[in-house]
């Protein structure tokens, strides 16, 4: 009992002890500036440049790298271009992801670039991860960003549920951009992404031609629950639906795990030998794919399914997924973050509506469309 | 009086329901539902559930739980694929296999220590260790799956024996082993000793401690095994595999029979239960059942699997 306490009164003392440290070095940079960075800073940063004295307005003006000069990241295009101009007082943008699945890592990579090229424009860059697209984890992390009085915050608009929380950001004075799913009930500043109703139209259309005579196909969808994957799963209905002949097998959730996208095509094709078509909306894809690979049904089943991204790009470029509907998950993570320092540094507005224009892959142009997934 | 003796244990009723369950698909689809390749991609995703539910039901019969199994399959991969990325040239096969085993046992020990050394409550442990094997992961991968591509360690998962796939051929050893690890050695049985009553295990001379440590470690090595397979079958490995895996785990060892309150359970019951949960998953999709009664589904049978051995019990308790 005795040698229990110690080890447990050990492993406290070190627990704490490395907190101290942690949050010791994490502290100056992050905690500090918040306690100054007011709430209403949008309107008033420009106004206040006699504060640029205080210790942490550190970036004189014209100190960074200029807007022309930036190094893109291969393949990359930046849709928006950060203002020449260095924030008088500090800023700080919060923005927000899941980052545990491919997707979310190609948007955190936008982020992060975000967060590189605003660092010497005195703007701090918090790249915050949240585990799932839940609606209550996402308000909870917002309401954190509340409290530690982001000047903006950047959020995918997992659904309607964070209608009230967005509000409660923008009535503390705290700007709001949404990326991929949109919140326009909301007084948020703006929205970037692809329509993911007619990216779900389109995979209908892919589905309509490769099956004109009529035949099966099957929808694996990465969560019922989620606003974008519903847009994407009755867009293509919306268009299979009205073909004649064309039969739905049946619609299931892979949860975004490519392992339960594997095992549930290789059902799917057991249960239908004769499947023409298969709708992946969401993650997962690679683990379909492979399934058909391994089936010997790759030229049999169209597979079409979204993002171009490292997982899938081989499958792809060898024909096993027809169609992948790319929707610039850089951009998405990187343009919401620079749009709101112009506003926040210049008054600069953006479109309130930024619709990305869907990037169709096939295998005759993925190598074309996304060199660098094959570098 | 036969009929109450045949459903008076819990296995045999689970093989009663798998049974009604495959007589009724056989009607309904004849043409798709009793194939060859059917039947064992059935038992192939049934590996998965089993091989974890066996570390998961040592742990379980101790009284404990292990809700890091998950994560434990993600980290152990993604460290052994990662591995072999930043090795020029690519790692040795072997080298990538000891990795993924020795990650997926440092995890396990480390269940252990913080259970039976420190004394946490498992659930509090183990979801401790969840978290920090998600993170591991994500940091090594950051978010996006490692490709892997295919070596002889892709045998286990992705390939087959005539029309047998290999990954069915591991569970069933893996569950034999086991089987006669819990029934014919003292250590095994020294599980279901602690499980019974920790204090009379303890005065009875067995060092429950190193029980305890041995079931989580048995635990984490299970995990690493089932990473190893979904490496071979997808040929990469992600931070989100094995996500939810733990909930799985535990619902066949509980489907199978193996009791929460530890110390009772037979190590074949997990198979039936892996087999039942990948056969429900399995008429999903040849009946078409809705995508949002699913989960419905699945959780009724859990419930109704569990009660019918309460009653059982209840009864007996009488």
């Amino acid at each position: 009992m005795k040698t229990r306490t110690k080890w447990l009164a050990m492993m406290m003392v070190m627990v704490l002890g490395v907190s101290t440290l942690l949050a010791g070095c994490g502290g100056k940079s992050e905690a500090e500036p918040a306690a100054d960075a007011p709430a209403e800073a949008p309107a008033e940063t420009e106004t206040e440049a006699p504060e640029a004295e205080e210790p942490e307005a550190e970036a004189p003006a014209g100190d960074f790298v200029a807007a022309a000069d930036l190094e893109v990241p291969a393949g990359k295009t930046l849709r928006t271009l950060p203002v020449d101009q260095a924030a008088d007082k500090p800023i700080r943008i919060a923005s927000i992801c899941v980052q545990n699945n491919p997707w979310g890592a190609a948007v955190m990579v936008g982020q992060n670039y975000a967060k590189e090229v605003l660092a010497d424009r005195n703007c701090t860059v918090d790249v915050i991860s949240v585990e799932a697209f839940e609606a209550m984890l996402w308000t909870s992390t917002i309401e954190n960003c509340i409290a530690s009085k982001y000047d903006a915050i950047c959020i995918f608009g997992v659904s309607d549920e964070l209608n009230p929380v967005v509000d409660a950001a923008t009535d503390a004075g705290i700007l709001v951009y949404c990326f991929n799913g949109d919140l326009p009930d909301t007084q948020r500043t703006a929205w970037f992404g692809m329509d993911d109703y007619a990216a779900g139209v389109t995979a209908g259309e892919t589905i309509k031609e490769a099956v004109a005579d009529g035949g099966k196909y099957a929808i694996i969808t990465g969560d019922f629950a989620v606003t974008g994957h519903e847009k994407r799963r009755t867009g293509c209905r919306s268009i299979t639906d009205e073909v004649e002949g064309l039969e739905l097998v049946g619609e299931y959730q892979n949860d975004d795990d490519a392992n339960k996208a594997y095992s549930l095509t290789t059902d799917i094709i057991t249960a239908n030998p004769d499947l023409d078509a298969l709708y992946v909306t969401a993650g997962g894809p690679s683990g379909a794919a492979q399934a058909l690979e391994d089936a010997g049904k790759a030229d049999q089943v169209t597979l079409v399914c979204h993002d171009v991204l490292d997982a899938v790009a081989d499958y792809i470029a060898n024909g096993t997924i027809a169609v992948a509907i790319d929707q610039d998950p850089f951009n998405q993570g990187y343009e919401p973050v620079v749009c709101a320092f112009n506003k926040l540094v210049a008054d600069q507005d953006c479109e309130e509506i930024n619709a990305y224009d869907a990037v169709i892959a096939t295998p005759d142009t993925v190598k074309e469309l996304f060199p660098e997934l094959f570098e | 009086m036969k009929l109450k003796k045949i459903v008076s244990h819990q296995e045999t009723v689970v093989v009663l329901v798998i049974v009604a369950i495959a007589i009724f698909l056989a009607c309904v689809r004849p043409d798709s539902f009793p194939t060859t390749l059917n039947i064992f991609n059935v038992f192939r995703q049934a590996s998965h559930y089993a091989v974890l539910a066996v570390g998961m039901g040592f742990v379980i019969v101790t009284g404990g739980v292990d809700l890091s199994v998950g994560a434990v399959i993600a980290c152990s991969i993604c460290v052994g694929a990662y591995a072999n990325s930043v090795t020029e040239g690519g790692m040795n096969p072997f080298l990538v296999l000891l990795i993924i085993l020795v990650v997926g046992l440092a995890f396990g020990i480390l269940n252990g220590v913080l259970v039976a050394k420190i004394g946490l409550p498992p659930f509090i442990a183990t979801m401790g260790v969840l978290k920090i094997g998600n993170g591991i992961a994500l940091l090594i991968s950051t978010g996006s799956p490692i490709k892997y591509g295919e070596s002889w360690i892709s045998f286990f998962g992705g390939s087959y024996l005539g029309p047998v796939p290999v990954s069915v051929i591991f569970m069933a050893v893996v569950v034999i082993l086991a089987w006669m690890f819990g029934k014919y050695t003292v250590l095994g049985r020294n599980i279901y000793a602690v499980g019974c009553n920790v204090r009379a295990a303890k005065l009875s001379g067995i060092n429950a401690e190193r029980v305890t440590m041995f079931v989580y470690a048995l635990s984490g090595v299970m995990s690493a095994f089932v990473g190893l397979l979904m490496l071979g079958q997808l040929k990469q490995a992600g931070p989100s595999y094995g996500d939810g895996y733990e909930l799985d785990a535990i619902a066949a060892c509980v489907i199978g029979g193996i009791s929460m309150a530890g110390g009772e359970g037979n190590i074949f019951g997990v198979v039936l239960g892996a087999t039942l949960m990948s056969l429900l998953k399995n008429l999903f999709v040849q009946v078409a059942v809705p995508g949002y009664w699913q989960t419905v589904v699945l959780g009724i049978v859990i419930i109704f699997s569990v009660a019918i051995d309460c009653f059982r019990k209840k009864r007996e308790a009488r």
